[in-house]
């Protein structure tokens, strides 16, 4: 009946966690698809059209693909951060999940945890495929690769804080969804999903250097050309974590 | 020790006073019942014990323990099953308990509680899939998986089809006889009167009786209703005059004669004596339904 020495319960909880939460996701192919399938997809469309892989002088040397690379990126991250962790996340609290989990002698923070890692772990994934794809197939090149993943990592962490954020918000998870179609239509304009933004109004492009997208865009996009962005994008990305990981702690209800 | 101790627990949201006062105690190896209409601060006692809510006042203990403090130590000695609470759609039943297991120290195992459960041929279906006896019966299940002392259980057979409460009760004798201490919320007599060692009525936050379910139902009157066709005419006064009677009434053909623990006795022994036979007999007995109407359904003086 009674099974002895186990290994310390926190860290067994969270390994099971994890393990359970990754089966789960195996079994939404609606999330696979958004987050890994669209992008990889829309980037072999993308690397199919011969002009498209062919370095161009105007944009310093590289081609139209790599251009698109930073926006194709962020929309696994955003689509991965702020719509599925989020509603995830609330309906797990609105079905009781979390409260149940309060009466065991793991915390709940666990659940979140291993939620987290998860959508790291898909993200960062999904990144590695879209990379070496881009690279190996296109011709796309990552100049200075310590630049890229400081800044893959810090958009992620940027976009992930407020994904936590509209968790800690939104009671429903009808709700949750609302505020995350919202933000991935903002966040991906701002991006430049539907109008580049070499071609944004300088107003447009201001906006869009303070959005995580934006930011986080331009100092990929500096990356693989191989310098590093200006501080400030940085500092942008720094900010958001900071505030919205700051706002969600406050604001997050467990019940 | 009581293995739960509560007394003069308050508890309010806002303006709303959900419990106003509340004490009971809950002995080792009892099942408890809290029996009360929906809002009558039930769950929100239940809360309070399981540390999800800090009371506003009065003192809860669990095996000796503050559920607030402790939250820890006691979520490995108390199992709880909470009224509506779900799990995620794509857990498959075997899944959802070896996950919950690995939160305990000392978990049973969890094939004999599938088992024990009757969810062996569903070990491998999802949440989603299963019918609303089988998603209960997989939460008593999570309930026990850490082999817990005490057992809580909110609500429990609410919304199961007869034949389903039916399985879930007899799962909780079982339990019982296992040794394990517990709690149950419900708002059903009968699952009261069938389980239950003692009950606590809450009615608009306060205990109004504190008893054995047969204690309350005598309390509600004891008396008996008795119905009968005599096999030939009889003298209404003969009945009357019987100490144990106290009214007589004519229904048809029928007889039906009130009267208190001792009328049937009397009846049987009088219309022997006339040498009539009752045809049809049928004895009403007051219940703790009767107890319950009685014990909430008037308003009360508050004071």
């Amino acid at each position: 009946m009674v099974s002895a020495t186990a290994p310390s319960r926190p860290g067994r909880a969270l390994r099971k966690l994890t393990l359970t939460e990754t089966k789960m996701l195996g079994r939404t192919p609606a999330v696979l698809l958004w987050v890994v399938g669209f992008p990889v997809v829309g980037l072999i469309v993308l690397g199919l059209i011969p002009a498209a892989n062919k370095p161009v002088a105007d944009f310093g040397g590289i081609s139209v693909l790599q251009t698109w690379l930073p926006v194709i990126i962020l929309f696994s991250l955003v689509m991965s951060a702020v719509n599925f962790l989020p509603a995830t996340l609330v309906s797990y609290r609105e079905r009781g999940v979390l409260r149940r989990m309060s009466t065991t002698p793991v915390r709940p923070r666990t659940l979140l945890t291993a939620q987290i890692l998860l959508n790291l772990a898909v993200q960062i994934t999904t990144a590695v495929l879209i990379v070496i794809l881009a690279v190996a197939a296109f011709g796309a090149t990552i100049g200075q690769p310590l630049g890229f993943i400081v800044a893959f990592v810090l958009t992620a962490a940027a976009l992930s804080a407020l994904g936590l954020l509209v968790a800690a918000v939104c009671f429903t998870g009808k709700a949750a969804n609302a505020v995350g179609a919202v933000l991935f239509f903002v966040l991906m304009f701002f991006a430049g999903l539907w109008i580049p933004r070499a071609t944004m109004p300088a107003v447009l492009r201001d906006i869009s250097n303070l959005t995580p997208g934006g930011a986080g865009g331009q100092a990929i996009l500096s990356a693989t050309a191989g310098t590093w962005a200006p501080w400030w994008y940085f500092a942008v990305l720094a900010g958001y974590i900071a505030v919205c990981g700051a706002l969600a702690t406050r604001l997050f209800r467990w019940a | 020790m009581p293995v739960i101790e509560v007394s003069r627990l308050r508890k309010q949201y806002g303006c709303t006073v959900a419990v106003d006062d509340v004490s009971f105690t809950v002995e080792a190896g009892e099942i408890f019942g809290i029996l009360g209409p929906n809002g009558a601060g039930k769950t929100t006692t239940v809360e309070c014990v399981t540390g999800l809510r800090a009371p506003d006042r009065g003192k809860v203990r669990v095996l000796g323990r503050d559920p607030q403090r402790d939250h820890e130590e006691l979520g490995e000695l108390v199992g709880v099953q909470l009224q509506d609470s779900q799990l995620p759609d794509k857990i498959r039943v075997w899944e959802a308990l070896d996950l919950y297991a690995s939160f305990y120290r000392r978990p049973a195992r969890a094939d004999e509680l599938i088992t024990r459960l009757g969810l062996a041929g569903r070990r491998n279906a999802f949440f989603a899939d299963l019918s609303g006896g089988q998603k209960q019966r997989l939460s008593v299940a999570l309930a026990l998986i850490g082999n817990p002392e005490v057992a809580v259980l909110d609500e429990l057979t609410t919304g199961l089809d007869p034949n389903a409460r039916r399985e879930v009760w007899d799962l909780i004798a079982e339990i019982r006889s296992a040794g394990v201490t517990i709690l149950l919320v419900t708002h059903f007599m009968e699952e009261a009167e069938r389980l239950c060692d003692r009950v606590a009525v809450i009615d608009q936050g306060r205990v109004v009786a504190n008893d054995t379910p047969g204690g309350l139902a005598s309390r509600a009157g004891g008396e008996q209703r008795i119905r009968f066709r005599p096999s030939a005419p009889l003298n209404e006064d003969m009945l009357t005059a019987l100490p144990e009677v106290t009214q007589v009434g004519r229904d048809g053909g029928h007889l039906l004669v009130t009267g208190n623990g001792e009328a049937l006795q009397a009846i049987i022994a009088l219309l022997a004596r006339q040498g009539v036979i009752a045809h049809e007999l049928r004895v009403d007995q007051a219940t703790l339904d009767d107890a319950y109407v009685a014990l909430t359904s008037t308003p009360r003086e508050r004071n």
